[in-house]
């Protein structure tokens, strides 16, 4: 049986509205907002639904591994109620605010802590920081190959097998296990959990853990010396206004010819 | 030599020459060289040796490397890996900067954990401080919504990748060149863990190159509520003799292939004219679109975000809309062919 382990990070929804988003300036980090409940990174949904589908074809358990401070249990129960068998939070106050670097070392910890295990799978990057490190800090403390940004993902004698996206088109990857492996949007949106799957998720025992069950000693590398929002610019959108909406977009055509920016001519 | 000193770029070659990408690098790598009064280094690495390395002395490297060798030729993580970390040892740079391609957003990051150093990822601005002497990494954060500064406190070498179109290639001067530095690598085959079996071609890719060329792009996204939306931006597009991308949401519901997501994680563009149908402007997306000359939005929600970004600006039902604006292109053209 193979056993995949995918790390899931519970983030703020990178979809909220901007006029929202706020950030505070002396800790140099974003204020959780009020209206918005916080979600899994969608890329580690990307991540977990191409473990789904190996083990849609084959016996293979699936671990969701998340770390934090306070998880919701609600964000939690959604992936495991898609189809994942358990899992498996670290939390600890002290991992609110991790880096990047740090994150790395403690999640790889942790999975040195699982053990046991075939497959990492990770989203390209959390859609909060945005880093795009943790994986590489994951496969190299574990000391396991990696190939980054797949779009499909098979398992088979012992190998993955993996496409990506390469710059001369499709590359197909085979990689020795155990290997981390990084997915894209292209893998495909996270299958819908059913109601009594949800229900069933409600009951399932989430396994945290703390600080103390791994070896963790937090890393001082990076620096965060600023963090602002940027003035985007005031609005000087100049708005073409018509009878109808046909007649604005032959305004507008008409208007963007005038002022040189599409031709005349073919 | 004093220990990390110089600046280093790691290039890539794109159809045997320096990519635009490499050329960008080499312009942020001489301001911070210049600032930290040290050379400008550049190196390529490949499976073969090539005779265009010297083109990076027009570019305005001080000294150029290359590394080459038969492990080298496809890209595989784990012999550039070893071959960096060879290079790092050699050369001690004092910053090291990728390109943020396919390859350096997926060397930098392990090879910053190899070297128990840190980096920045997807750059777009680099600058040295001049207190601390430190390079100081601004990226986008949350989307866009935010940037960071970071600088690398407790490592070295300091490691950046730089978003691609960001800055502009460096100067191409001819000028007296010198002597490429071969420099000679031991790769250990039974490190390397993952080879590539096979490559496809993606149908798409195509349209994404036409993508990249494009001067008018016409871009749709949620707004267009379903896939025969892609039929009317096709037709625009090809009036304008330009190019369909969408953003994320229009990939995601498969109304266009992935190869043509514009944004954070897709591609960046920036044509002369970039026509956003239906799309309401999340930073994600503007990361990949806000370098065109000209945005044109046109959306049915008014208080959309796009409208901040865009010079010219239509709120109404977007099929409609176009539907007059082909007409009163073609009606143009046929008047100017009389």
């Amino acid at each position: 049986m193979i056993s995949i382990i995918v790390c899931m990070k519970v983030v703020i929804d990178p979809e909220m509205p901007l006029s929202e988003f706020e950030v505070d300036r002396v800790q140099l980090r974003p204020i959780p907002p009020k209206g918005t409940p916080p979600l899994m990174n969608p890329f580690d949904e990307n991540a977990l639904e191409a473990a789904l589908k190996i083990k849609d074809g084959r016996e293979c358990k699936v671990t969701i591994l998340s770390m934090g401070s306070s998880l919701p249990k609600a964000v939690l129960q959604v992936p495991l109620a898609t189809g994942a068998d358990e899992i498996i939070t670290v939390e600890d106050p002290q991992f609110e605010h991790l880096d990047a670097i740090n994150t790395a070392h403690a999640l790889a910890a942790a999975i040195k802590k699982i053990g046991n295990y075939d497959i990492v799978f990770t989203g390209r990057q959390a859609s909060d920081w945005d880093s795009g490190m943790v994986w590489a800090g994951i496969a190299e403390l574990l000391d396991i190959p990696s190939v980054t940004i797949a779009r499909k993902a098979e398992v088979s004698d012992g190998k993955i097998v993996v496409e990506r996206n390469g710059t001369d088109g499709i590359e197909i990857v085979e990689c020795s296990l155990p290997a981390l492996v990084t997915f894209s949007s292209e893998v495909g949106e996270l299958r819908y959990p059913t109601i009594p799957a949800l229900q069933k998720a409600k009951k399932k025992e989430i396994q945290r853990w703390s600080a103390s069950h791994i070896e963790f000693n937090k890393a001082h590398i990076m620096e965060v010396r600023d963090l602002y929002i940027p003035d985007f610019g005031t609005a000087n959108c100049h708005f073409v206004l018509g009878a109808d909406p046909e007649q604005k977009g032959r305004d507008l055509a008409r208007r963007l010819m005038d002022d040189g920016i599409i031709s005349r001519h073919i | 030599m004093e220990p990390y000193e110089n600046v280093l770029i790691v290039g890539e070659m794109e159809s045997e020459r320096l990519s635009g990408l490499t050329a960008q690098l080499l312009r942020i790598g001489k301001e911070l060289s210049h600032a930290l009064k040290r050379e400008l280094h550049l190196l390529v690495l490949s499976g073969k040796s090539e005779q265009v390395d010297k083109e990076g002395f027009c570019y305005g490297a001080d000294r150029v490397y290359a590394a080459s060798h038969q492990l080298l030729e496809n890209y595989t993580t784990d012999a550039y890996l070893q071959a960096m970390e060879q290079v790092v040892t050699a050369l001690k740079p004092s910053i090291i900067l990728f390109g943020h391609s396919d390859r350096g957003s997926d060397l930098a990051p392990r090879l910053a954990f190899r070297l128990r150093t840190g980096a920045t990822l997807d750059c777009m601005e680099l600058r040295i401080d001049g207190e601390s002497g430190l390079l100081e990494q601004i990226k986008p954060v949350f989307g866009g919504k935010a940037y960071c500064h970071y600088t690398c406190v407790g490592g070295s070498p300091q490691i950046a990748s730089v978003r691609d179109g960001v800055f502009d290639p460096a100067d191409y001067v001819l000028r007296p060149m010198g002597e490429v530095t071969q420099l000679s690598l031991f790769i250990d085959p039974s490190k390397i863990r993952t080879r590539v079996i096979g490559t496809r071609q993606d149908d798409d890719l195509s349209l994404a190159q036409k993508l990249g060329a494009a001067s008018i792009v016409v871009s749709g996204g949620r707004g267009l509520k379903n896939q025969d939306g892609v039929g009317i931006l096709k037709e625009t597009a090809h009036l304008l003799d330009g190019a369909v991308s969408g953003s994320r949401p229009a990939i995601d519901y498969g109304w266009l292939p992935g190869s043509l997501q514009v944004g954070l994680t897709g591609k960046k563009i920036k044509p002369q004219l970039y026509i956003a149908v239906g799309i309401s402007g999340a930073l994600q997306h503007m990361a990949g679109c806000l370098k065109s000359k000209v945005i044109v939005a046109i959306n049915s929600d008014e208080s959309a975000p796009i409208f901040r970004f865009s010079h010219y600006g239509v709120v109404d039902d977007y099929k409609q809309v176009l539907k007059g604006f082909n007409e009163e292109v073609r009606l143009a053209r046929e008047h100017e062919g009389e």
